[in-house]
Order: structure tokens, then C-alpha cells, then sequence
């Protein structure tokens, strides 16, 4: 039975929030796998994720949150800070704008819920300066008009309101190949707008656990059109019972007990007790246990007293928290702030942020597993600098909106300018035009003009088939992509770099630098080295290790 | 009695130049461990750059004593010559000081001395000016010193070297510092005026840096006198020279080798210039 829920409470949001992320972590790799360009970073799936975590983390630190206004205040905060990447920071404007629609509410009706779906919306689009239809901006906005219009036509339970707006969501998300023709060429639908549709789902999961049953959300008619290649990793378990979020780092442990008259309630509460974080659903015959802890084999102790264990899985989560942690530490502020201008740099690979570091770089950026930092990672390296003004190399086109947003919060006298660099080689070319000793803006404009004379020549490898720029690419080729347009395809990633070249104004005047990096080996990156000399012949070629991954080669030309 | 220029020989002025003009230079020194050279006269820049390039040990430079300068100031005082002392920056330098201390010794105005607020090419060409201002008809100590220390104010010199290892080892880089980096072969370009090495642009070869040089120079305005130098390679000298033949008639171009004093701080490789307006 259902009972008719005309208001949440900030429990209640909490709840959805770890639902939410619950069913990103399960929808993670299947929004990866939606990436048009099949490179093997930026994923959308990820930093959706591991903004959403930084959501819960500033939740779970705020425990004295309990209006609806305060918890989710607490969630777009964190979010803010944590956001990642481009779906990322979208995603952190929408839960600001969830927050701003229902501020100062105490608990929320129907009526609450329509104007923070709303307010959603209205921030999402605001986060890009071109929104476009076909993407988690129409899905947010599908979620929106539906629960508009049930609310309306006179809906006062919120829960149902809700899942009026899921399945909002879901048609918005079947729309979007028909929005956007990359899309519809690559046959999937919008991977941001899956996170959306994963998250929205997530929370009525778990509003709904709290009353009833778990209901099959459906997703799985959503499977068909998201991507002919990959219906597996998208099929969704509707017994699904994922993690939420750990408060400190540890092992996901999951299992299912087989026992008697299993009692959820005393379940949860001995698991509390060892345990930082769990879910544990079911009951009668079989209970299924997910917790987050620091010794799996304690939850498993204490697991196997109540019956037979089933369905193992542990998992040690410190990699990824180790990305979503970093951006939460203490700002560690120098001791004196000078007047002067000073630039930081996102540098992914070992020889690359040696270089950028040695050309001049007051502090380096890691990319992280995804290799698109937090906004907070940006504003820590911007707090280290020392200067009052910086200049931000996000040195990736999935980085600049982060960027963007770490140079909209309120860091008190230091003040950041974004320098739109898309790729690593664009970052050293601008960081070449970087002079200490002339103002920030005449530095701006020598880099500007400096980033400009640099062509980018990306080379990786297909993580799988699609279709781009009306190509079809087989998983396992490698692309050359220039200055982010799909170049060649070739066998070899030397060939990429000869081909892309080809298409590249690199001629006898060219400086061409190669950075090798994973994939690719010095020996390799020589013999290229020598052959370019020969084919521009009077051209300066230089090889670097980059040490970078995912690309065996980024090649600048000057 | 006369208005005689002199000057330290860190500025590279050329013999021919100097005999010209009767300018007297004082030798600075070069030391490679124990053993001090004069520059120009224990030692060439040919002989200096084999050293530099092959000695496992980098050679540090010393400024004249004050007894050098008043070894050259004395006998024209004496002549009842009137003295202009024109030395490299005293902020790279300790040569001012010296000079001063010498200049200290005599009569009042009998010794005149001026910090050219930079070096090489630049310190140079301001030796050369105020030599022809001595030797103008109507000229006075008071307008020879006055045209010298307008000069001074607004001398300049722009060098592009190899590496800015040699300024660093030297403890001449000052705001250069920041250019410091060197896993990307650029060829730093530096300014040196009002006693300071400045960082400018980061070339990435010769080539572009030889065009921004000369962008450089055109940005200073009118010009009199241009000057180029080298430290071991004379051709993208001459290649600056040739970009900018338009700027000066050749009686007015000068090109220099630097020598020990400046060599042992920007290194082989470098290249410099200068005008005057």
C-alpha cells in the first residue's frame, strides 16, 4: 500500500540524495559509454558522479541540516565546490537552482517541488552560454514541464509528482537523438541527460523504499534507444540496491544474507554500529546488505550470524574518493598574497606537468581519474599561487566551464581569469606568452594571441565503435584529432600524427613538438622526430615525454 | 685640455672605435678558478669561449679596482683634461663603485662619473655618443654630462641567449627568474635598463626570435646609432643588422663579439641590440 505523501522533509531529501547517487554509481559506465567521441577521458558518467558525491559529502558534514531548505542548500554547495567537467558543473547549477526554488522551506508540498524543478531548469540553461536542446538541458526541462503540468491539473502528492517527472525525463532523454543530429548519427541518446534521468530516478527510488516496495523504475525500456552497441551495461537491475555515500574511504562491501524472519530493522541498526554508510533492503528470507566500511571483514562477521551469505562484493573505494576528497581538504593558503599575476595550469601526465611547472606554472592541477578537476581543486591551486591575480590554464575543453565556475566564487582579494586553453599544447603556447612583470590584462591578451598560434594535434585510440563527423570508427583505431575535429584514422599511432599532420598548417617554417606519452615510446617518438624533419623539411621538430595517458601523442604546431 | 671619454671594457667597444675617439677603456677581469684575466688584454673572446665551453668550472668576473681607474684617470687629470667616466649599470656591477671611489680622489668635476643603466650593445653606444659630443666644437663638460645622463636614463639593450643558466650561475637574472624554465628549448628574450634584467618573450627558436627582436626594436622609435653583438655566433647578428638596415646608415651600425665580462653572464649564443634615438 502507498500512502499519499503531500509533503518531504528534509529526511526525506537526504534519502533522495543517497538514491540518487546510488543509481549515478550504477548508471556511471553506461553514461561513459555515451560519449559521441569515443576518447577515453572526460567521461560524463563519472564526473557526474563524482559531483554528485561532493553534494552528499557537504550533506553528511552538515548534520544539523534538517529543513528541506538547508539540506538541499548543503547539497549545492558541496556540489559547487565538487563539480567536474562540463556535465558536472551543469549538473551543480541544477541542484543550486533546486536549492534557490525551495530556499527557506521548511518542508515541501507539491507546489515546492514544481518551482525547484523549475528553478533547476532556469540555472542549468543559465550554466552555458549556448544552451542547446538535446542534451541533461532538455531532460532537466522535461522533468520540469511534466511535473508543471501535473501539479497543474491539481497533483498534491509530492512522490507522485515526482514520478510524473521521471517519466518526464525519460521521454526528454528519448527525444534527445532527434535534437541533436551527433546523436542520432552515433545512434545514442545524450549521456548528461542519462545522469539526469538516473538521478531523478535514484531519489524516487528511494523516497519510495521508504513506503513500499521497490518499484521497477522502467529504465529498462529506455535501454533500446540509448546506445544498439551497449544494451548490456545499461540494462538496469531493478532489484538494484547500490552504494550511497561513504563519509570516510574504505570498502564498498555488498552481500545478500539467506536466513529466517530476517528483521531489516534490526539489520540496519546492528550495522550502523561498524559501518559508516548503509542501505539494507528486504526482508523475511533474504536481505540485501550494502555498506560502506573500513573492515569488510567485521560486516561480513557480523552478516554471517543471521544466515548465509550470498552475492559478495567488495570493493576498496579510496581510488575514486581519493579525486572527490582532494577537492574537500583545507584550503592551504601561502602566508602573503603579492600583487602580481602568476598562472596555474590543469597538467594531466608526469612530463607535462614537469614542463608546465618548469615554464612558469605557480602550481599544477591534476586532472584526476577523469582528468577534469573540481572547481575546488582549481580555487586550492589559485589559493596557493600567492598572487592576487591568476590565470587559469584549464588546458582541456571539458575543463573550462569548471574553470569558469572555481572563478565565480567568492575567493576574497585573489581574483582568477579563465584562459580558455582547450588542449595541453594551447596551455604551454599561451604559458610562453605569460610575463610576470606586465599587467594581468596586457598578459591575457599575449597569451590569448600566443594560444592562438598553436595547432592541436590530439592522437588516441577508439574505446569503441561510432560515429563521428559522419566516420564511422571501429574501436581499437586511432584517431587524430585536430584541434578537435576528426582528422584521420589510422592503424598505428605514428600514422595518426603523419596523417593529422597533413591536415595541420605545419610546413617548413613549423616548430612541431611531439609529446609522447602512454602508448608510445621514446624510441618511437624519435624515429617520428626524425621522418617529420625530412618531410617539412627546415622545420624545428622537438620530442618531449609527456608522460600522458590515454594519448600516445600530442603534437603542438607553432 | 680636453673632455675625455673613458669607460670600462665590459661595454666591448672595438679598438678602431677607441682610437677614433681617444676613449680610454680599463680592463674588468675574468677568473677561471684562480687564475684573473684582463679582458681584452690576457685574454680574447675567441680564447674566452674555448675556455667557457670546455672548463669544467664556470669562470667568474671581478669589476676593475679603484686603482685601475685611477691609473687611466690620473694622467689626463693631470693633462688638465676634463674626465666623463661611463660604466656598466651598478646594479650588475661593482664597477660604478670603483670608478667612483677613483673619481672621489681628484678635484671636484675634474672626473665626471655616469651609470649607463645597462650593458654591453647599449653601454656601448652611449660611450660612442658622448666621445662625439666631446669632440663637437662648442662642446662643455656640462652639456657632454648632460647628453650622457639623458642617454642613460633611456638606454636599453635587448638580448635573446640560449639559456638563462649563465645569468642564474652568475646572480644577474633578477625578474629573469621567472623565465627560468628549460625543458622547452626557448630562447629567452630579456631587456636590460634601469639597472634591471627584465623578462620579455619566450621564442620558441631563433628564428621567431630574431623577428621579435627586431619587432623590439622598431617599437622604440627614431634611431641614430644601432648596435648588434654576439657572443659565439656572428651570423644571426648579422641577420639582425640586415633586418634592420633601413633604421641606420652603416658609418652609424656597429657590430661587437661581447667578451669575457658580459660572455661569462649570458653564455654562447646569445645575441643583443640596441639603437639610439
Amino acid at each position: 500500500m502507498t500512502s499519499l505523501f503531500t509533503t518531504l522533509q528534509g529526511t526525506d531529501l537526504r534519502q533522495a540524495m543517497l538514491g540518487a547517487v546510488a543509481y549515478m554509481e550504477l548508471y556511471r559506465d553506461a553514461a561513459n559509454a555515451l560519449n559521441v567521441f569515443p576518447v577515453p577521458d572526460g567521461d560524463t558518467g563519472t564526473n557526474m558522479l563524482l559531483t554528485l558525491r561532493a553534494g552528499v559529502e557537504q550533506m553528511n558534514k552538515d548534520a544539523g541540516a534538517d529543513t528541506t531548505g538547508e539540506v538541499s542548500e548543503s547539497i549545492a554547495t558541496g556540489a559547487f565546490w565538487g563539480a567536474r567537467g562540463n556535465s558536472g558543473v551543469i549538473l551543480s547549477q541544477l541542484l543550486r537552482g533546486f536549492a534557490d526554488g525551495i530556499a527557506g522551506t521548511v518542508q515541501i508540498e507539491s507546489s515546492d517541488a514544481v518551482a525547484a524543478f523549475r528553478s533547476a531548469t532556469d540555472s542549468a540553461y543559465h550554466a552555458v552560454s549556448e544552451p542547446r536542446e538535446g542534451t541533461m538541458l532538455s531532460v532537466i526541462r522535461g522533468a520540469s514541464d511534466a511535473a508543471v503540468q501535473a501539479n497543474d491539473a491539481g497533483e498534491l502528492d509530492v512522490i507522485a509528482l515526482w514520478r510524473v517527472a521521471y517519466a518526464g525525463a525519460i521521454e526528454a532523454l528519448a527525444r534527445t537523438p532527434d535534437q541533436l543530429p551527433v546523436l542520432k548519427e552515433a545512434g545514442v541518446v545524450d549521456s548528461g541527460g542519462l545522469g539526469v534521468v538516473a538521478i531523478i530516478g535514484g531519489a524516487l527510488q528511494h523516497l519510495l523504499g521508504e513506503t513500499g516496495p521497490a518499484a521497477d523504475l522502467g529504465l529498462r525500456s529506455v535501454g533500446g534507444v540509448i546506445n544498439p552497441h551497449q544494451t548490456e551495461s545499461v540494462a538496469i537491475d531493478s532489484d538494484f540496491l547500490d552504494a550511497h555515500e561513504a563519509e570516510e574511504f574504505g570498502y564498498c562491501t555488498q552481500f545478500v544474507i539467506h536466513g529466517q524472519e530476517l528483521n531489516v530493522d534490526e539489520l540496519r541498526s546492528g550495522f550502523a554500529g561498524i559501518a559508516d554508510s548503509t542501505v539494507i533492503v528486504g526482508g523475511g528470507q533474504a536481505v540485501r546488505i550494502h555498506v560502506h566500511t573500513a573492515d569488510p571483514g567485521s560486516a561480513l562477521t557480523y552478516g554471517v550470524g543471521f544466515g548465509e551469505l550470498d552475492e559478495l562484493k567488495i570493493d576498496n573505494m579510496s581510488l575514486q574518493n581519493r579525486d572527490w576528497a582532494a577537492g574537500h581538504r583545507e584550503r592551504a593558503r601561502p602566508a602573503e598574497i603579492r600583487s602580481g599575476v602568476s598562472v596555474i595550469a590543469v597538467a594531466s601526465g608526469r612530463g607535462l606537468a614537469d614542463l608546465f611547472q618548469d615554464a612558469g606554472c605557480a602550481a599544477i592541477i591534476p586532472g584526476g581519474q577523469t582528468l577534469n578537476p573540481s572547481a575546488s581543486e582549481i580555487i586550492d591551486a589559485a589559493m596557493s599561487a600567492g598572487t592576487t591575480d591568476v590565470i587559469v590554464l584549464p588546458n582541456n575543453h571539458n575543463v573550462i566551464l569548471t574553470a569558469n565556475q572555481a572563478a565565480e566564487a567568492d575567493t576574497g582579494e585573489i581574483r582568477l581569469h579563465v584562459l580558455a586553453t582547450r588542449t595541453m599544447p594551447q596551455g604551454t603556447g599561451a604559458l610562453l606568452g605569460f610575463n610576470p612583470e606586465v599587467s594581468v590584462d596586457d598578459n591575457l591578451a599575449n597569451m590569448e594571441s600566443a594560444r592562438g598560434a598553436v595547432e592541436t594535434l590530439e592522437v588516441t585510440q577508439a574505446v569503441r565503435d561510432s560515429v563521428v563527423d559522419g566516420r564511422e570508427v571501429r574501436e581499437g583505431e586511432y584517431m587524430a584529432i585536430l584541434d578537435g575535429k576528426l582528422a584521420a584514422l589510422t592503424a598505428t599511432p605514428d600514422a595518426a600524427v603523419r596523417e593529422g599532420l597533413q591536415h595541420s598548417a605545419a610546413d617548413e617554417n613549423s616548430v612541431i613538438t611531439l609529446y609522447w606519452g602512454e602508448g608510445a615510446s621514446a624510441e618511437a617518438a624519435v624515429a617520428l622526430q626524425g621522418e617529420l624533419e625530412e618531410s617539412y623539411d627546415g622545420a624545428e621538430v622537438d620530442v618531449y615525454e609527456g608522460a600522458q595517458p590515454h594519448y600516445p601523442y600530442l603534437v603542438s604546431v607553432e | 685640455m680636453a673632455i675625455k671619454v673613458i669607460t670600462d671594457s665590459t661595454c666591448d667597444i672595438a679598438r678602431e672605435t677607441v682610437d677614433r675617439f681617444g676613449i680610454s677603456v680599463i680592463p674588468a677581469y675574468v677568473l677561471f678558478g684562480e687564475e684573473s684575466y684582463r679582458q681584452g688584454i690576457d685574454i680574447n673572446p675567441t680564447q674566452f669561449y674555448a675556455r667557457l665551453q670546455s672548463s669544467p668550472q664556470l669562470p667568474s668576473t671581478s669589476q676593475p679596482t679603484p686603482g685601475d681607474f685611477t691609473g687611466v684617470m690620473e694622467p689626463l687629470v693631470s693633462a688638465g683634461d676634463q674626465v666623463v667616466c661611463i660604466t656598466v649599470a651598478r646594479q650588475l656591477s661593482g664597477t660604478y663603485n670603483s670608478a667612483s671611489q677613483a673619481a672621489s680622489q681628484f678635484d671636484d668635476g675634474a672626473v665626471t662619473v655616469i651609470d649607463c643603466g645597462t650593458a654591453s650593445v647599449g653601454h656601448m653606444l652611449q660611450v660612442i655618443a658622448a666621445a662625439e659630443d666631446a669632440v663637437a666644437e662648442d662642446a662643455t663638460l656640462e652639456s657632454v654630462v648632460s647628453a650622457a645622463g639623458s642617454r642613460a636614463g633611456k638606454g636599453y639593450g635587448f638580448a635573446m641567449v640560449d639559456t638563462l643558466e649563465y645569468l642564474q650561475k652568475g646572480g644577474r637574472i633578477g625578474k629573469a627568474q621567472a623565465f627560468m624554465g628549460s625543458l622547452l628549448k626557448v630562447k629567452p628574450i630579456l631587456k636590460v635598463a634601469d639597472g634591471e634584467v627584465l623578462p620579455v618573450d619566450r621564442p620558441r627558436n631563433v628564428r621567431r626570435g630574431l623577428q621579435r627582436l627586431e619587432e623590439l626594436v622598431r617599437e622604440q622609435g627614431p634611431v641614430s646609432k644601432l648596435a648588434v653583438a654576439y657572443t659565439t655566433d656572428a651570423g644571426p647578428a648579422e641577420e639582425m643588422r640586415n633586418r634592420l638596415s633601413d633604421l641606420a646608415d652603416s658609418a652609424n651600425t656597429y657590430t661587437l663579439q661581447i667578451g669575457s665580462a658580459i660572455g661569462t653572464h649570458v653564455g654562447p649564443g646569445a645575441v643583443a641590440v640596441s639603437t639610439l634615438p
